[in-house]
């Protein structure tokens, strides 16, 4: 059995890390690129989605680099990333790439018994025990933590840093090791040792950069080339940002949280109480977050077509005008141009940032005004 | 002592120098003609008759075109066309609450509060109700670009057409060709459909304030104008230099730069202590040649373009991991 899966953010290192340790092959497709992109179009219907186009190009590609089994998240959702795993399976077997497969669906929709089953299938062939596949994938988890930590953190202290691009730098360099790692304890201390060169950068914390959310479609936001690269181009305009929406927010949400009933993840909002599919109502929590926590504003990403983000992107619109919100949408399809993007977000971020000036001025000259108002009835005009 | 202001668009290149007290000496028009670099150094071989490089003490540049025009230019600052119009506007008239941009090929709503950007829209997957749309159509229909508006005003009924997608309005205009209407009529509904379209597109959801200015290329067309005017009942305002204001709003942040280097103090021509990266107006002689490659170093395959100048790397595009990028100086 040789294990392939598509491409999403960085599950090929996590995956390649845990499977070599309980002793599975995995066969890795090539990273996505443009010429990838035209071949995942070519057999794709032609109204689906980006990340639908990207992840069949990597299973052509993965099965001629000799898998001969997909595992697939899917969330057999509302969305038709529900339908994604299916989908995938007729058009491939139609054009004669054999696969076995093994589908990750939530186990709320598909019963606990049935899940642990297929996930007993994907680890069928290891000749590890039970206890040992168990530990491998606690410390999967952990990894998948702790690279998040390290992101989360890295993403906040880009707006700080002294020299621009060094914590850039350091995220690059910590996945080019990973990619590396031979088992699951070099990989955590590895991701320990970049922790400690991300401290070890010098930072100006009386910067006061703009604070953004970025929010949106799961696959765009995790994957770099779905939305080119935004990551690292926020974090050269030196801006600060937090995302929450990653892998492992996904498998709290849709694999944790139904078979751990005491791990609550629920917040209500009054714009989309119920779930419409995809993540929509998750998207539109967030933007509430955006308003109570304090950030400059939101970036929503997702590709054409995303209706459940669309109906977010319609709530975006109520909330920017009852809240004072600011948020900008980035739609990304295959148009490989980069500069429109740009010059959107770099807008955006510019805007926020001469306004947030601005305020702080007028604010300045408020209490100058209010002292010298103290300092004239003090002197008895 | 003047600043340089360079916009760099999909139809034109426009260059704007401006004096210290931000008023507009010199602006260049030109036809961008898809070849930027030509452009860029056009104007600066014009702009070289009659200033000195050492009277430029500051550049900026903007527009789609505005990190090659920083290549060719060495301009001090580059930034996006949105900054620019917006700090323009609130140059030319605190009071403008609304900016409508129409250019060649993108259109966008800057909405302004005390002078400040408070939202802003951009046309998102198509160049519908652009200028490239106006160019294309007034080639066909055998006339002047600039005439469009005058024939657009002569009009007493203007048809009815479609102005959701380019290709579907041109296929309206043929139709009502066809039956005979006259080019006065079509005009100006093709006018009122471009209008239609930037309202319910780009500006959808957006409260358009008092006082509204009209810039960018197409608001030289006196039909759009009007038809603006009257969608909206209210009295639109074309500034002067409606052609050349990304232009002189880069300028005008290459100024709030150059103050922000010196510590804050406006007279910088008395100590200019950080010195404009400016090349000099002998910039617009320079050979410049480009290459492109892919680079197969990683998986990424990165598109690569160089800007050379007489054997010398001036600037790169596109190289994911920076590794061709020049090291950059103490400006930035």
């Amino acid at each position: 059995m040789k294990i392939t899966f598509p491409h999403i953010g960085d599950a090929h290192l996590i995956g390649r890390i845990f499977f070599s340790e309980i002793g599975i092959n995995i066969v890795t497709p090539r990273a996505n690129t443009v010429k990838g992109l035209e071949k995942g179009s070519e057999i794709s219907p032609d109204e689906i989605c980006l990340p639908f186009k990207l992840m069949i190009a990597n299973l052509i590609d993965a099965y001629h680099l000799g898998a001969d089994t997909v595992v697939m998240p899917a969330t057999l959702g509302p969305c038709r990333l529900g339908e994604y795993g299916e989908l995938l399976k007729s058009i491939l077997d139609c054009k004669g790439y054999r696969f076995q497969w093994i589908l990750i669906d939530s186990p709320g929709a598909i019963g606990k018994k049935e899940f642990l089953s297929r996930l007993a299938y994907l680890v069928s062939e290891s000749d590890k025990s039970m206890p040992v596949i168990l530990w491998a994938l606690a410390r999967t988890y952990q990894i998948i933590k702790e690279l998040e930590n390290l992101d989360e953190k890295a993403h906040i202290l880009a707006g700080h840093e002294k020299q621009r691009g060094e914590c850039k730098k350091v995220l690059a360099s910590c996945r080019r090791d990973l990619a590396k790692v031979t088992g699951v304890r070099e990989a955590l201390k590895n991701i320990r040792y970049h922790k400690s060169r991300l401290d070890g950068i010098e930072y100006d914390f009386k910067k006061r950069p703009i604070r953004l959310l970025l929010t949106g479609e799961i696959f765009s936001m995790i994957e770099p080339f779905a939305n080119h690269r935004i990551e690292e181009l926020l974090m050269d305009m030196g801006v600060s940002f937090k995302k929450r929406v990653t892998l492992g927010w996904w498998i709290r949400l849709t694999l944790f949280h139904p078979i751990l009933p005491w791990k609550p993840l629920k917040s209500k909002n009054k714009y989309l109480p119920y779930s419409i599919g995809g993540y929509a109502k998750e998207t539109v929590e967030e933007g509430v977050l955006c308003s109570k926590k304090g950030y400059d504003g939101v970036i929503q990403l997702f590709p054409v077509g995303c209706m459940p983000e669309i109906v977010s992107k319609a709530v975006f619109s109520k909330m920017m005008k009852e809240k004072g919100l600011s948020i900008l949408t980035v739609i990304y399809d295959e148009m490989g141009g980069e500069a429109g993007y740009i010059t959107r977000i770099e807008a955006f971020t510019d805007m926020l940032a001469r306004r947030k000036r601005f305020e702080q001025n007028q604010e300045r000259i408020t209490f100058l005004k209010r002292i010298r108002g103290k300092v004239h009835v003090l002197s008895g005009h | 002592m003047y600043y340089l202001g360079i916009d760099v668009g999909s139809v034109s290149t426009d260059l704007v120098i401006i004096n210290e007290e931000k008023k507009i000496i010199d602006q260049l028009y030109l036809k961008t003609m898809g070849n930027p670099i030509e452009a860029v150094q056009d104007g600066l071989r014009k702009l070289g008759q009659v200033y000195e490089s050492k009277e430029i003490l500051g550049v900026g540049a903007t527009g789609s075109g505005r990190t090659l025009a920083a290549f060719v230019s060495g301009a001090d600052i580059v930034k996006n066309e949105i900054t620019a119009h917006g700090v323009a506007s609130a140059a030319f008239d605190s009071d403008i609450s609304t900016i409508i941009e129409i250019g060649g090929q993108d259109s966008k709503i800057i909405l302004l509060k005390d002078g400040v950007i408070t939202d802003f829209a951009m046309n998102t997957v198509c160049a519908a109700g652009t200028g490239s749309f106006l160019d294309r159509q007034a080639e066909r229909l055998g006339l002047e670009l600039k005439d469009l508006g005058a024939y657009a005003l002569r009009s007493e009924n203007p048809v009815r057409i479609a102005g959701r997608c380019a290709v579907f309005a041109e296929s309206d205009i043929i139709h009502k060709q066809q039956l005979g209407c006259t080019m006065e009529d079509i005009i100006a509904g093709m006018s009122k459909a471009l209008v239609r379209n930037y309202l319910n597109n780009v500006a959808k959801g957006k409260e358009l304030l008092p006082k509204i200015c009209f810039q960018g290329g197409v608001a030289a067309n006196e039909g759009i104008r009007k038809a603006l005017e009257e969608a909206l009942n209210t009295e639109i305002l074309v500034p002067e230099y409606h052609k050349v204001m990304g232009a002189y709003g880069s300028a005008l942040l290459a100024k709030e730069l150059v103050k922000e280097k010196n510590g804050g103090t406006e007279k910088t021509s008395l100590m200019p202590c950080k010195k404009t990266r400016f090349k000099g107006f002998e910039a617009g002689n320079e050979d410049i040649s480009t290459e492109t490659f892919e680079c197969c170093d990683c998986s990424n395959n990165c598109e690569v373009v160089i800007l050379r100048s007489a054997g010398q790397q001036i600037g790169c595009f596109s190289d994911r991991c920076g590794k061709y990028q020049l090291a950059e100086d103490d400006l930035h």
